[in-house]
């Protein structure tokens, strides 16, 4: 006698399942942009010749096309991440614990907030 | 389809608290280690990163900025400062250990999970190791003017 | 009330004499308010009295009626005819259990995973009789009621992608109750339970794909349970290694 055991399945056998997948893909895309940055340090280091190659690379069309598809991503890990942490709420800060709903949009503010400031304090403003 | 598996006896295993207990088995340490830093490099890439990739690669190129904005100039000018160092330490750490915990993750979902002890080794091996050159150009370098030759 | 006929893919698996598993078709009459759990048993009752399935309360308390309803798993005693699409209704038993016979699956593992994470009341010391019962306010019953909710259906681990995968994984509704005890004012268990979390079958290959509470019909929400538990299980490991003293307490 042998028991049988059906697999649920994976990756496309429902549209969650894929937009999980786009989500988690779109973390790896922070870790190539990090990747990146670290390189655009390293020229940095090695003065202005090494940086304006670095730059004149990055500003090729095909350099464009990558940019704009991680930013694509990173955007969708952004806004999911948002609206998942507000679920895990280990630490009810609160008498009732906030819904889920709520703390996205508190997220979503906090998130231009941040973006702001970060444009002013580290990248000089508009 | 079908998974047998054998041996086995349909319904007459009883279950026991004394035989769970005598399984117990060892905490790992480094998994909760490495979802906890995965976290807050959740955190760190969702709230920083879009803004610096839109600032740093898609702006000029969208002609919203002059080009000089991102040029050495301008870089030089703000990099001393030590709150854009950190920053830019914080956005690379947090990125790596975020997204290569995922990268991990997917690659078990995608059923290579005989070769876990590998890719955990290389997805954590690649995060350390940009970390500490983050650390290194933002901190050591600017600062101390050391320079490790291959790096 | 009109009728029709809907055509019922029920999965057949007798492990006496067939090699593997097969489908068998019923033709079975539907009116509006007839639920699968209805025409599985409009099928026993009238035209093979072999087929085998779970039910019980036939009202979504019992939680014994699960199976995969055209490849979903579902309570069939919730799910009404009329409301699934296609000309065929598949029924198949849930997906990752070993299948024992026809739509009928075996449980042995959750009820192992279960029993792992203790989940009764855990005390350092039980207060005397005398001393009456635990006392709770309404709000330290709201910090665990929802996942107190589990009627143990098991829809949440057919569902899930990475139980399907790994046999390292706790499962979302085993995660859910260890939560649900962790946050019980009366329970002072919640470092054992996360000690048993934090092992190599513990909640570590979850990526939080939801597909559980998708599917839970109790609004358990065990992937969010999941989640806090990471949280918890990462904290107490921070702790442990920063501050070793305090946390041999
Ligand atoms: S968590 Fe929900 S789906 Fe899972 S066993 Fe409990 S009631 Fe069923
Ligand atoms: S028969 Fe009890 S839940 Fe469906």
């Amino acid at each position: 006698m042998l028991p049988w055991k059906r697999p649920a399945g994976w990756w496309l056998r429902n549209p969650r399942y894929f937009l999980f997948q786009m989500r988690e893909v779109g973390g790896v895309f922070a870790a190539l942009y990090a990747l990146v940055l670290l390189w655009q340090l390293r020229e940095f280091s090695q003065g202005e010749l090494a940086y304006a190659t670095f730059l004149a690379f990055m500003g090729t069309p095909g350099m464009f096309v990558v940019n704009a598809v991680m930013f694509a991503f990173v955007l969708v890990h952004a806004i999911t991440w948002f609206a998942l942490i507000g679920k895990a709420q280990p630490v009810q800060l609160t008498k009732e614990p906030i819904p889920w709903q709520k703390a996205f949009a508190g997220n979503l503010v906090a998130w231009v907030g941040i973006s702001v400031v970060v444009l002013y304090l580290i990248f000089g403003g508009l | 389809m079908g998974v047998p598996r054998e041996p086995w006896n349909p319904g007459h295993e009883i279950v026991r608290l004394e035989a769970v207990a005598k399984e117990a088995e060892r905490e790992v340490v480094l998994e909760p280690m490495v979802w906890g830093l995965f976290s807050l490099g959740g955190f760190i890439t969702a709230f920083l990163l879009p803004v610096t990739i839109f600032f740093l690669s898609l702006a000029v190129p969208l002609g919203l900025w002059p080009a000089e904005r991102i040029g050495y100039g301008a870089f030089a000018a703000r990099f001393p400062d030590l709150l854009v160092r950190l920053f830019f330490l914080v956005v690379i750490g947090g990125g790596l250990f975020h997204g290569m915990h995922r990268l991990r993750h997917i690659l078990l979902d995608a059923g290579l999970t005989r070769a876990d002890t590998l890719w955990a080794v290389l997805c954590y091996g690649v995060a350390v190791f940009g970390t500490l050159a983050a650390v290194y150009y933002t901190f050591l370098e600017p600062t101390f003017g050391w320079s490790l030759p291959f790096l | 009330m009109a009728e029709r006929e809907v055509v019922f893919r029920v999965h057949r698996y007798r492990p006496e004499s067939d090699r593997g598993p097969t489908y068998q078709d019923y033709r079975v009459p539907i009116r509006d308010d007839t639920v699968v759990l209805d025409a599985l048993n409009h099928i026993k009752d009238t035209l093979d009295p072999t087929l085998t399935f779970r039910w019980s309360c036939r009202m979504g308390i019992c939680g014994s009626c699960g199976m995969n309803v055209n490849g979903t798993p579902v309570l069939t005693c919730g799910v009404f005819v009329k409301d699934l699409r296609g000309g065929v209704v598949t029924v198949d038993p849930m997906a990752n259990f070993p299948v024992l016979k026809d739509l009928v699956v075996e449980f042995d593992d959750f009820m192992r995973k279960l029993q792992g994470v203790k989940p009764f009341l855990i005390r350092k010391e039980d207060a005397p009789l005398s001393a009456g019962e635990y006392r709770q306010t309404p709000e330290q019953v709201e910090a665990y009621r929802q996942q107190s909710m589990c009627i143990n259906c098991m829809l949440c681990y057919s569902a899930c992608p990475v139980y399907s995968r790994t046999d390292h994984f706790l499962g979302p509704a085993a995660s859910a109750i260890a939560y649900r005890y962790i946050k019980d004012s009366r329970d002072e268990g919640a470092d054992e339970r996360l000690g048993r979390i934090s092992t190599k079958t513990g909640i570590w290959e979850c990526t939080f794909v939801g597909e559980c509470s998708v599917v839970c019909p109790k609004d358990v929400d065990p992937a969010a349970a999941i989640q806090s538990l990471k949280v918890l299980a990462s904290m107490r490991h921070m702790r442990r290694i920063l501050m070793p003293k305090s946390a041999s307490r």
